[in-house]
């Protein structure tokens, strides 16, 4: 006893310091206050408490702020059960159990590289694994060979310790993981939306433990198991916010039943030989168990896609860069050329510019693609005059073709509210197919009329036409017609046409005959200004 | 007199061909790659249009804007944002800009957009 109170003054005197001593003693309070608390529940042989807070707020310590606080979880857990009634070598070696506890979960967590932000699958596996299941093994075992070896055994060795070793995990899976979480990112940066969502969802939590708990229904509902109910509010909750506003949740919940439990309210207020508040523990750690995997599961997911999106900006603007160069240079050559009189290698050049800008288009594709896939296409709405935006976009076409001749049939022209760029996209895409897929000298009609109130814009080809059987598919993604070899291109720009104009709530539909040509259409629903 | 005008880009091809470019059209040229360089810049010689690129490591378009407020006279000085960046029109928007210009652009569009600003 003397060496340790020596070794114990040693330890503190290394680290003594101001911020160690306040930390500590901050440590040293909460274990003892918690601890006593949970000793006054109806511990199993006096000692093994089913409403354990310290194991948790000990592991979650030394991982957040290091191994050197140890000491006080040893005097804390020390004076906690000194103070109860056990006599002072039991104490000590009650002590060390949870101390060596709070250290081997720490150390284990290290080596597994957690996360306190529990944001992937992996660290909540671990928490439940390897702090909840295996290190408190280590404080079940010595301290209730310690009540033994002092006979103090109340209970039965096997009940004793399993009521100690439950008691431990749930608040390593309960506790640790609440103070964890926020300890690691206690800022909150929320909307207003988001502060509402949060105070909504934390009065159904409360709401529905109070209804299990109180059986204020009863009378109406009785034996209704309304426990079952705090499953979808805390599925909304991982769902909807981060592991750290779920372990909140879990932890919440675990206090209003515990307590309602102890005072023999609800529905696991059942008294066996291990207490009254084994059963809600079994409740508590399945609840906490599941939401921990699938609150950190879903943020793994969240933050993967949000690093793809980032890294396929990051990629497109980065392959723009050298583009952009190549283009102005080739645009450069080009006039110099063509103001030189040399025509042959103006040509050549003036190819290489097509290229180019075809190279330039299908990385905007992969950028649209990708945007569509994850729902994220964004539609930037105005009013714009329809007919002016078609012969914008017939004039720049017909520059690229010689062989097609582009004739427009327009109806009195209307004003309608839709993104003009995206518009501009879909029809560049229609008319370039056309052109695309008339290979000898003819016209394409491009037309529009309004029937319904919908403006209706078509592009009809004498062209090679669609086979029946590839028409119905000639939307879909990577579609590549059976003329694919002699027709290059990715086959998205119908796919990606066809999401845009159903994010105007229109339609679009292809209707041609092989070696006669094709029509494409599309409407919008016109909308008065 | 010829007009000066500075592009700000951390992308030295990029600055290369358009100075080719600016050059060929009877501008005068300077640039910066990097922040306080473009400032430095800025200061000394009191360009008539800056060409900025908006989305670039270091210090970004967005806090060049901010820091030019500091040199005299140099909040009057029109800015085109020339980007890859997908938000370019609306970054242009934020910071005041009077045009923009997406990457790869067409030399007649820069020309002509820097000429209705400068003349």
């Amino acid at each position: 006893m003397e060496h340790l109170a020596l070794y114990i003054k040693r330890e503190i005197r290394k680290n003594l310091d101001f911020d160690y001593l306040v930390k500590a003693t901050f440590l040293f309070y909460a274990y003892y206050i918690t601890g006593k608390i949970g000793l006054t529940l109806d511990p199993v042989s006096g000692f093994a408490t089913l409403f354990w807070m310290p194991t948790g707020i000990a592991l979650a310590f030394l991982f957040l702020k290091g191994y050197k606080f140890w000491p006080a979880i040893f005097l804390g857990a020390f004076f906690v059960n000194s103070t109860s009634g056990a006599p002072g070598l039991a104490s000590s070696l009650i002590a060390l159990g949870n101390t060596l506890e709070a250290i081997a979960g720490t150390y284990l967590l290290k080596r597994l590289s957690f996360s306190p932000a529990l944001e992937r699958l992996s660290d909540s596996v671990s928490l439940i694994f390897y702090a909840g299941i295996l290190s408190t093994i280590i404080s079940a075992s010595i301290g209730t060979l310690a009540l033994y070896s002092h006979g103090l055994l109340v209970n039965s060795f096997a009940e004793t310790w399993f009521a100690w070793w439950l008691g431990n995990l749930i608040s390593n899976i309960v506790v640790a993981p609440f103070i964890l979480s926020w300890g690691y990112n206690p800022k909150v940066n929320l909307t207003i939306d988001k502060i509402t969502e949060g105070l909504i969802l934390g009065i159904l939590v409360i709401v529905v433990n109070t209804l299990t708990f109180t059986g204020a229904l009863g009378i109406f509902f009785k034996n209704a198991p309304f426990a079952y109910l705090i499953f979808p509010a805390l599925m909304i909750i991982a769902f909807r916010f981060k592991p750290r506003e779920t372990t909140t949740a879990v932890f919440v919940t675990a206090l209003i039943s515990a307590l309602a439990t102890y005072n023999g309210f609800g529905p696991f207020a059942i008294n066996t030989s291990l207490g009254i508040l084994t059963f809600l523990q079994f409740f508590i750690g399945v609840i906490s168990m599941t939401f921990l995997i699938l609150s950190s599961s879903n943020a793994e997911k969240r933050n993967l896609e949000q690093a793809k999106e980032d890294f396929l900006a990051l990629a497109t603007h980065e392959l723009k860069t050298p583009i952009t160069s190549i283009k102005a240079y080739t645009d450069i050559s080009h006039k110099a050329l063509v103001k030189r009189g040399d025509s042959k290698n103006a040509e050549i050049v003036g190819r290489m510019k097509n290229q180019i800008d075809k190279l330039s288009k299908l990385i905007s594709d992969l950028l649209d693609i990708s945007r569509i896939d994850e729902q994220k296409l964004r539609i930037e709405q105005s009013y714009f005059d329809f007919n002016e935006l078609i012969l914008e976009v017939v004039d720049q076409m017909q520059t690229i073709t010689e062989k097609n001749v582009l004739i427009t049939k327009l109806q009195r022209t209307k004003t309608l509210y839709a993104d003009r760029d995206r518009m501009g996209q879909v029809m560049i895409n229609l008319i370039g197919n056309a052109i695309k897929f008339s290979p000898k000298k003819s016209e394409i009609f491009i037309t529009t009329r309004v029937e319904n109130g919908k403006m209706i814009f078509c592009v009809k080809d004498r062209g090679i036409g669609i086979p029946k059987h590839e028409l119905s598919k000639v939307f879909e993604k990577t579609f590549r017609g059976s003329e694919k070899e002699t027709y290059p291109g990715l086959g998205l720009g119908l796919y990606i046409s066809k999401e845009i104009i159903k994010r105007h709530q229109g339609d679009i539909w292809a209707t041609s005959k092989k070696n006669e040509g094709s029509t494409f259409c599309f409407s919008i629903p016109i909308r008065e200004s | 007199m010829k007009k000066k005008i500075l592009i700000f880009d951390d992308d030295e091809s990029i600055v290369d061909v358009l100075t080719i470019i600016l050059d060929e059209a009877g501008y005068r040229v300077i640039s910066a790659i990097e922040g306080k360089e473009a400032l430095g810049l800025t200061k000394k010689e009191k360009p008539d249009l800056i060409l900025l690129d908006i989305l670039m490591s270091g210090m970004n378009g967005k806090e060049f804007k901010e820091s030019l407020k500091e040199v005299k006279g140099a909040n009057e000085i029109p800015i085109i944002v020339i980007s890859a960046n997908a938000k370019t029109e609306e970054i242009s928007k934020e910071i005041g800009a009077v045009d923009f210009i997406t990457k790869p652009f067409e030399i007649d569009e820069v020309l002509g957009k820097i000429a209705n600003v400068v003349g």
